[in-house]
């Protein structure tokens, strides 16, 4: 397509049609609209308290592990107040608070927690976050659409998120799991305590993958119709493309877990025998099925975070991001590979062979990401760069996702995998990955669409500061794992050798400042939402089409249907050089000068 | 060769690497596994370095400042793109090449290697030597009592590896290997302990439930010499049947939940057992003074463990049916009445007392092969 530049100063067309916020009657009646509404605004906003909420969740408990591994569990002679010496354990916080008898009890409530943080996290924040909410409500602005191509399937989903969430809080209430969140038979079909909380989790795990095949379901069919006139593949801002990639990966991937997940119940159930040793079935069959997912959904969950960054690279630089058909090509190219590549989990317990082809794949698999990491840093070059928490989320990103791209090399090669396999080593190469990655860039992308979404600005001092207390609590925390880990820790260990106690608690003191992070961010939010200035249409100077409605959007997203006049990161080509982008009108209310869309 | 290949060893402790490892790994094969994965870091940090002064740099001299915009410059550039695809891309080749090479090495064991069987369960070690004798030692590793491996410096060490319940993995850290271990099939690595006098720790890295944590072993490297004495010694199961239900309580893993200490573990201690009531989970107990009563109570409750459930405990234990000979029974049958100090209960005591004063071989109990071997004091 032709980029005309839309050299027009027209005003705004500001009809009297309200926000998408504006409350529409009795506050009764506005719940219920919000319950029942089809607006993707509302169901990405209601998505965003859902996600929130179980990340609050998931995050009390990773701060009950990392307290917990503060001391080793030890027995310890103690002379009691009638003058006999005792021996008592020492050391289980966790068992302490919840009056267990014993050390294998006490670690018991130590397996639930870690299990407890890593199933909410993965299936409940990570897989979902970004797509339902972020995803929900810019995919199709960003398209200049009205909405999503199904919105009551879109509803749906959201209620379905809400379910399996159920489920799992239910499985919770039952006392939990101990089964880790990767659900390993024979372990969960057989060994696992408490029948019906495992029995909930994974049928809570099973019921959040409808909710995610039918988002992508929605968002594919929606990038495929619905892109506004004047929109070619190739005029989709990035981060359409990661979370179209995303939808893909999720579609393809999702029913496989599903099934696999609806067998271990049918196996915990009826003792069907599918992966149970003893009547003939094979446990590392079920490896094979969970990886299967697994690891394309890692890309599931660091996809749409790739997207974020490259949108606030681009805005915040006011530059278009280098080599834009690269990176959209390396998102599909990652797409790809990720489907051949689960068996990477499994080198310890895998023939030669197979390890050797999956090894190979694996370093397949970091070329394209290590392409955009090169693309992003060259946008920098020359740009206009603001020094604000959407950029400082950005530079934390690359920072954190290049040390968990870099330490996934030792992990991918045979000979240091066989060593650092199930150890923190890895622990702290997947959070590197998907808290550095996917967490730190939904952080980010919330600060740069924060004033868009609610409509007004945040305090930018107390957000940068809280941005400096996550980046450098998640660094303490996580670094000193991967020290832990080649000394030789385990990962999922109540307990530990003397020798490991020192970074330990360091990673401990890196978790209280973490915590204070965003505690930061949620004051901040909580203040802007309140006492916060309105926020302008354009507060970033940004090309896409989200920025060309108001702040809040107006229900319908846009007065007139959007004709696309340029592509999304033309500064160059679309704003006159005395122009400031923050102030440059994009207006869309005017036909265009052309026929022919 | 011990002596000659440990000063190469101690020669690559660089500070980097001392940060990253308890010192060197203890064989050959550890050591070229470590130099890999410096040559990783190496790598890694020059581009993180890279990359990382790239953007800092940039975001500062590119700042923004009021009324300039950005400069114009290229927006993609393909010979740049291209060479910065294919170059990391060889690099990585020749990781994944070293990678597979030295992965290879480290499974295929030489043909004279020692084979040692090694069986994991909730939640032990066990390993049995060629000569079918198992180790009777102990170590106190956190806080267990974990089994001691003896190994000779010098000899190359198969492990031959099978679970009997979930899956477990097997990782010697100073030797940077680990398996995970099955409960359907064999798996097996090898290592070649270099210097006697060091003890390895074992850990297991494969989840595997409540007391994963504490599933641990030692191993421990003696000479040659010392290592034969040793498995002959261990060879010889023989001594007082209370001695032999020692090694058949180690040989399966018995100490992993059953504490010989009187300290609460996931089962419940055998000290003080034997000859005191037990309360039973359904309300009823085991009689603390009839010793066929007892018997009765250790050989049902290692055949069906959930037959009589100690109140306050779990059912967590696996049935040792078929696995256990009714001779071994009977010998930690002896073992455990040994740990009491009232085997009998002060009644029974009284009451055997009283019945030898008045006569001869009425008081010992009915059918117990053990004799006068069983009983403590």
């Amino acid at each position: 397509m032709s980029r005309i530049p839309a050299a027009h100063d027209a005003a705004h067309g500001h009809h009297d049609e309200g926000s998408y916020l504006t409350p529409r009657g009795p506050f009764l009646s506005t719940v219920v609209a919000w319950a029942t509404t089809i607006d993707h605004k509302k169901i990405g906003v209601m998505y965003l308290v859902a996600v929130l909420t179980m990340f609050f969740l998931g995050g009390v408990a990773a701060m009950a592990v990392r307290a917990e591994l503060w001391t080793p569990n030890r027995y310890v002679e103690q002379v009691q107040p009638d003058g006999t010496t005792q021996t008592v354990l020492q050391g289980d916080l966790l068992g302490k608070l919840f009056k267990a008898d014993g050390l294998g009890a006490a670690n018991n409530i130590y397996n639930r927690v870690f299990t407890l943080h890593g199933a909410i996290m993965v299936f409940m924040v990570i897989v979902p976050g970004v797509p339902a909410s972020l995803g929900n409500f810019f995919l199709p602005i960003m398209l200049g659409a009205k909405d999503v191509a199904f919105p009551r399937l879109n509803l749906l989903s959201w209620y379905i998120y809400v379910t399996g969430s159920i489920f799992a809080v239910l499985s919770i209430i039952l006392g939990g799991v101990d089964t880790g969140w990767t659900f390993y038979t024979p372990y969960s079909s057989t060994h696992a305590a408490g029948h019906w909380n495992v029995v909930f989790m994974i049928l809570g795990a099973f019921i959040l993958g409808f909710s995610s095949i039918l988002t992508g379901l929605n968002f594919i069919v929606t990038t495929h119709k619905l892109r506004c006139p004047g929109m070619g593949w190739f005029d989709m801002p990035l981060f359409i493309w990661a979370i179209y990639s995303t939808s893909i990966i999720a579609v393809l991937a999702t029913p496989v877990i599903g099934i696999t997940l609806l067998l271990l119940i049918f196996e915990r159930l009826f003792h069907v025998g599918i992966f149970d040793p003893a009547m003939g079935g094979d446990p590392v069959l079920f490896q094979h099925f969970f990886w299967f997912y697994s690891h394309p959904v890692v890309y599931v969950m660091i996809l749409p975070g790739m997207g974020i960054i490259s949108e606030l690279i681009a805005v915040h630089c006011r530059k278009p991001i280098f080599g834009y058909r690269a990176v959209a090509f390396a998102s599909l190219g990652i797409a790809a590979v990720s489907f051949i590549v689960w068996g990477h989990h499994m080198f310890a317990s895998m023939g030669e062979l197979a390890s050797a082809v999956f090894s190979f794949l694996t370093f397949l698999v970091a070329i394209p990401t290590a392409v955009k990491v090169f693309n992003w840093i060259a946008t920098l070059y020359k740009g206009s760069i603001a020094i604000n928490t959407p950029m400082l989320y950005a530079m934390s990103f690359l920072f954190l996702f290049s040390i968990g791209g870099l330490t996934g090399l030792p992990l991918g090669a045979l000979a240091t995998d066989l060593h650092l396999h199930d150890s923190y080593f890895v622990v702290a190469h997947f959070h590197y990955v998907m808290m550095g990655g996917t967490i730190i860039a939904f952080v980010g992308g919330l600060h740069h669409w924060w004033p868009k979404m609610f409509g007004r600005m945040y305090n930018e001092k107390w957000a940068m500061l809280g941005c400096a207390l996550v980046f450098i609590g998640f660094n303490v925390t996580f670094f000193t794992q991967f020290f832990l880990g080649t000394q030789g820790m385990p990962r999922r260990y109540a307990s530990y050798v003397d020798e490991f106690q020192f970074l330990h608690q360091v990673s401990t003191v890196g978790s209280w400042f973490l915590l204070l992070g965003f505690l930061v961010h949620l004051g901040t939010f909580i203040h802007s939402l309140v006492a916060g200035p309105k926020a302008p249409p354009n507060p970033w100077g940004g090309l896409t089409l989200e920025w060309e409605t108001e702040s809040p959007p107006i229900e319908h997203n846009f007065h007139h249907e959007p004709i696309l006049r340029h592509g999304p990161y033309d500064y160059d080509t679309t704003v006159p050089p005395h122009y400031d982008p923050a102030d440059y009108p994009l207006d869309t209310s005017t036909p265009p000068h052309r026929s022919g869309h | 060769m011990t002596a000659s290949i440990l000063p190469t060893l101690a020669q690559r402790t660089g500070p980097v690497h001392g940060l990253f490892f308890r010192g060197d790994s203890a064989w050959d094969k550890g050591v070229a596994t470590d130099s890999l994965f410096m040559w990783v870091f190496w790598f890694s940090t020059f581009w993180f370095v890279l990359l990382m002064g790239l953007m800092v740099w940039w975001v500062y001299k590119y700042r923004r400042r009021p009324g300039v915009p950005a400069s114009r410059s290229a927006s993609h550039n393909a010979p740049l793109e291209v060479v910065w695809t294919v170059v990391p891309s060889l690099f990585l080749g020749y990781i994944f090449f070293r990678g597979f090479h030295t992965y290879i090495d480290k499974l295929v064991a030489p043909a004279d290697s020692i084979e040692l069987v090694v069986k994991a369960m909730k939640w032990n070690w066990t390993a049995t030597y060629p000569n079918g004798g198992v180790s009777p030692d102990v170590m106190r590793l956190g806080a267990s009592d974990v089994p001691v491996f003896v190994l000779p410096a010098g000899r190359a060490v198969r492990f031959k590896m099978y679970s009997d319940d979930v899956i477990h993995a097997f990782w010697i850290p100073d030797f940077r290997m680990k398996f995970d271990v099955m409960p359907n099939r064999y798996t097996s690595f090898w290592i070649q302990p270099m210097q006697a006098g060091e003890t390895h720790w074992v850990f297991c890295a494969e989840y595997c439930g409540d007391q994963h944590s504490e599933m641990a072993a030692v191993i421990q490297v003696v000479t040659e010499p010392e290592y034969n004495d040793w498995v002959t010694r261990i060879g010889q199961v023989g001594g007082t049947p209370q001695e032999r239900g020692l090694v058949v309580a180690r040989k399966n893993g018995c100490f992993a939940c059953h504490s010989i200490d009187g300290t609460r573990n996931v089962g419940p201690t055998w000290r003080n057992a034997y000859g005191n009531p037990v309360p039973l989970a359904d309300g009823s107990s085991v009689p603390g003074d009839d010793r066929t009563e007892w018997d009765n109570y250790i050989r049902e409750s290692i055949l069906v463990p959930g037959a009589k459930l100690h109140a306050g405990y779990p059912n967590q234990m696996n049935s040792f049916q078929g696995i256990i000979t009714e001779d071994e029974i009977l010998w930690i049958t002896a073992y455990i009445r040994s740990l009491s100090d009232h085997p009998l209960g002060a009644a029974a005591l009284e009451a055997e007392q009283a019945a030898e004063s008045e006569g001869e071989g009425e008081g010992d109990a009915p059918a117990n092969g053990e004799g006068a071997n069983g009983g403590p004091n």
